[in-house]
């Protein structure tokens, strides 16, 4: 380093930085002192309130949501059940398949990741899980056919963030 | 260690390195209340995350506070973008009673004019070289700690220090040094 710029250097090195302003010390000073308050904000923290809260409506909601799913599917299992037996009625065929079971079945229900829209509006997806079922007879030689479909409805629970 | 044994610990390193963290936030920022906003928020932070420790804390080692006070500044400056666009025209009034502030202490009205000039060289400086020089400067730091806390090469401060120095020659008259 040449001696001009030492020469700086050493002219910096006298200078030194001006006080603080009473008034700032105390602010800082104050912060050295919230050690209680900062434990309480901690606890407060701690209960999260508002998100069980939501988590918690959100999963009465997809209760909800999968009762209403389950009855809907019970009714129209029974439905193509009543529908089976008029249609095995009216078959006077005997060597055709007849359709001898269809069953609409409920198999759960899970979360997906959050989605958020293109507005910002979370929305929580709740996917139901459901397994058609069907079953053909030829009652000429007894032999069966099965065929099972699995199908699923995607809902989508606007999560509360206020 | 008690907690008013910590209290009085940390208010004891704060007033002998407050005026150096302070001006290092000066030249983080563009006025003299956000340098004072930035420095809070910094201590502020530090202290929180210490408190969280279960065994007994002490102050932090100067390059960790400069850091702070750096990742302060940056988030800070984001902020105040979005805020200056309402605040345009008081601001500017603002920076401009700003330009008379002295960031040195000043005994004598020769030492004031001189810290003054200096002051005004500084300001003028690129903010990457006005770091460097604060740090090593004021801040007392070594090149390979000014690396860790701005996250540069030891040699890259080493430069940007010696280009700071020239770059400060010649703003400054030598007579008047």
């Amino acid at each position: 380093m040449d001696n001009e710029l030492k020469e700086i250097e050493n002219s910096l090195n006298e200078l030194k930085p001006s006080n603080l302003e009473r008034e700032f010390c105390k602010k800082i000073n104050g912060i050295f002192d919230l050690k209680t308050e900062i434990k309480d904000s901690k606890t407060k923290n701690k209960k999260i309130i508002h998100l069980v809260f939501t988590q918690k409506s959100v999963t009465a909601a997809a209760i909800l949501i999968a009762f209403i799913g389950v009855f809907f599917a019970f009714l129209n299992d029974s439905n193509r059940n009543n529908l089976k037996s008029i249609s095995t009625k009216n078959e006077g065929d005997e060597n055709r398949f007849v359709p001898m079971k269809a069953r609409n079945t409920f198999e759960g229900v899970s979360e997906d990741e959050i989605f958020i829209s293109e507005d910002k509006r979370p929305y929580q997806p709740v996917r139901y899980k459901f397994s058609d079922s069907f079953i053909w007879k030829n009652k000429a030689d007894g032999s069966l056919i099965e065929m099972n479909i699995p199908s699923q409805r995607l809902f989508y629970v606007p999560i509360k963030t206020d | 260690m008690t907690n008013d044994n910590l209290a009085t610990d940390w208010k004891k390193w704060f007033h002998e390195n407050g005026t150096r963290l302070l001006l290092f936030a000066r030249s983080k920022t563009n006025n003299e209340q956000d340098a004072q906003d930035v420095l809070q928020e910094a201590i502020l932070r530090l202290w929180k995350s210490y408190s969280n420790k279960t065994e007994g804390f002490s102050p932090p080692q100067l390059p960790l506070a400069f850091t702070a006070i750096r990742n302060t500044a940056i988030d800070h400056a984001r902020k105040s973008i979005r805020r200056q666009a309402r605040e345009q025209h008081s601001d500017q009034v603002f920076r401009e009673s700003e330009q008379l502030l002295n960031w040195f202490e000043s005994s004598s009205i020769i030492k004031k004019e001189r810290a003054e000039e200096i002051t005004k060289a500084l300001k003028k400086l690129p903010e990457k070289f006005r770091d460097v020089i604060s740090l090593k400067i004021w801040g007392e730091l070594t090149f390979l700690e000014i690396s860790k806390t701005l996250n540069i090469p030891a040699n890259t401060a080493a430069s940007r220090y010696r280009y700071a120095l020239d770059a400060l020659r010649k703003t400054l008259k030598p007579n008047t040094l």
